[in-house]
Formats: structure tokens, sequence, C-alpha cells
């Protein structure tokens, strides 16, 4: 194992156990932990009159099974445009 | 940082849009070029992407504020895969996060212009400026994040009160009309 490897692994654990902590300090603290663009975004459209509205369909609203089928869909067509550019790509020559 | 549809006035969307557009244009033709002179560059980008894609959905919880937050990815690939190709990646990683209730598509020039343009032009031009001097590259990228991040939370900031300040809301009818 390399130094980068090394360092590198040894952030991520840092991070992942800070992140962990701070998400149990807020639980227990009783605070709301909503997301700060919703928290901003509300205060302006409060301020400005204006309010969200939902034009593109969340698949969140789905629940699991919409972030499924939706990462599936979405990894399938990746997975189709990258094997399309496969040749190019690993060998730098053009499609047939 | 992302505005949400039906926030901004209609006339600072197409503001934003044009804006956003001009550099998306100059990164599609800086990554067929650089496609054509190194075609493992390819992988490298779809890479960047999902990194953006999954930096900027990341909520981490700060709890000093009693909130979640999430950093913006886009300075990183800035340094990695250059900036004009990372405001192109930018724009696709936000089309997606739509689909996630993260932005809109009417907003989308205005949050592809707060993350994958001041975002990544100020990171990036950070990044470049520390390893000038000599700063060691962890030091410089680490301070190309958080510059960037900060930026990129100023300019939604600005994009909001552009569109909500009755002052400024005259100068975009300005600009519209």
């Amino acid at each position: 194992m390399d130094n980068f490897i090394r360092n590198s692994l040894i952030l991520l654990v840092v991070c992942t156990a800070v992140m962990c902590v701070a998400a149990y300090a807020g639980y227990v603290s009783g605070a709301g932990m909503e997301g700060t663009d919703g928290i901003v975004e509300e205060h302006a459209a409060s301020t400005g009159g204006f309010e969200a509205v939902e034009i593109v369909p969340n698949v969140g609203a789905y629940g699991d099974m919409g972030e499924y089928v939706g990462f599936t869909l979405a990894g399938i067509i990746a997975g189709f445009i990258f094997g399309y550019f496969w040749i190019d790509i690993k060998e730098g020559g053009q499609r047939a | 940082m992302h505005i949400s549809d039906g926030i901004l006035s209609t006339q600072w969307c197409i503001v934003w849009y044009a804006v956003a557009l001009v550099f998306v244009a100059l990164g599609i033709r800086e990554i067929k070029r650089r496609i054509e002179e190194t075609p493992s560059y390819m992988p490298l980008l779809a890479l960047m992407g999902a990194a953006i894609f999954v930096i900027a959905v990341w909520h981490i919880p700060v709890p000093v504020t009693g909130s979640c937050s999430h950093p913006i990815g886009t300075p990183m690939s800035a340094i990695i895969v250059g900036p004009f190709a990372t405001v192109v990646l930018s724009a696709i990683a936000l089309i997606f996060h739509a689909f996630l209730a993260h932005g809109g598509i009417t907003t989308l020039g205005a949050n592809t212009v707060s993350m994958g343009i001041v975002g990544t032009f100020t990171g990036y031009g950070t990044y470049v400026l520390l390893r000038k001097v000599n700063l060691s590259v962890w030091l410089a990228a680490g301070m190309a994040g958080f510059i960037g991040d900060i930026l990129c939370y100023l300019t939604t900031a600005m994009e909001l009160a552009l569109s909500i300040n009755p002052g400024f809301a005259k100068l975009g009818g300005a600009i519209d009309g």
C-alpha cells in the first residue's frame, strides 16, 4: 500500500467518523437537521413572494422503489453509452 | 447549492441560462478537442461526472447549525479534467439532481452558473495560484475546494437576491425588455 492510498483511507475513515458523530450529535440535540438549501430557499421564497413548484418528477416521491428503478435505468443507459464507446476508449481506434 | 423551480423570476432564469450556455458550448468544444487527442480522457470525465453528482447531493450533518449541507465537487473536477469540461459535467449532474428534488429545470442555468462556473473557476484559480507559490498539492486542492464552495454559495445568494430584491428586479426587467 503506497502513501497516497494509505492517507486516502485514513481521510475516508476520519471523514466518515466525523459525519457519524455530527449526525448523532444533531439527533441527540433534537435539531431538525434540515438541508441548508431548503432553509435558504424557503426564506428567499417567503421574502420575495415566490413558491417552489415541482416541474420535474421527483423519483424519491415514488418511495424506495422509485429510487431503485431510477438509478437502475440510469445505470443501464450509462452502461450502454460506455459500452458503445469502449473500443475508442480502450484502443483509441474508430468503431467499424 | 440548488435553487428549485419557481423561486427565480422568469427574466433571471433566462439571463442565467444565457450565461451558462456560453460556458457549456466552450466546454463541449474543449471536451471534443481533448477526446480526439486522448481517448482515455472520456472515462476520466465519466468518473468526475459521477463524483460531482454524488458529492453535490451528499448532505453532511452540521450539528453547530442544526442543519445539513453539501459540498459541490466542481473544484476537484476542474483540477483533474479542466474547468471548461467541468462546466458541462456540472450541467449534466444538475439535470439528474432535478430528479432527486435538488434544483430544477427552469433554474438549471442559475445552478450551473453558481456550481458549474463560479465554483469551478474560482476553485481552479485558487489551486493554480497556490501551486505557483509552491504550496503542496493537498493544501492547494483543499483551499480550492473551500474557496470554490464558499463562492458558489455566495453566488446562489446573489442569484436569489437579484430575483427577489425589487431594485434588482427592475434591472432584470430592463435586461429582459
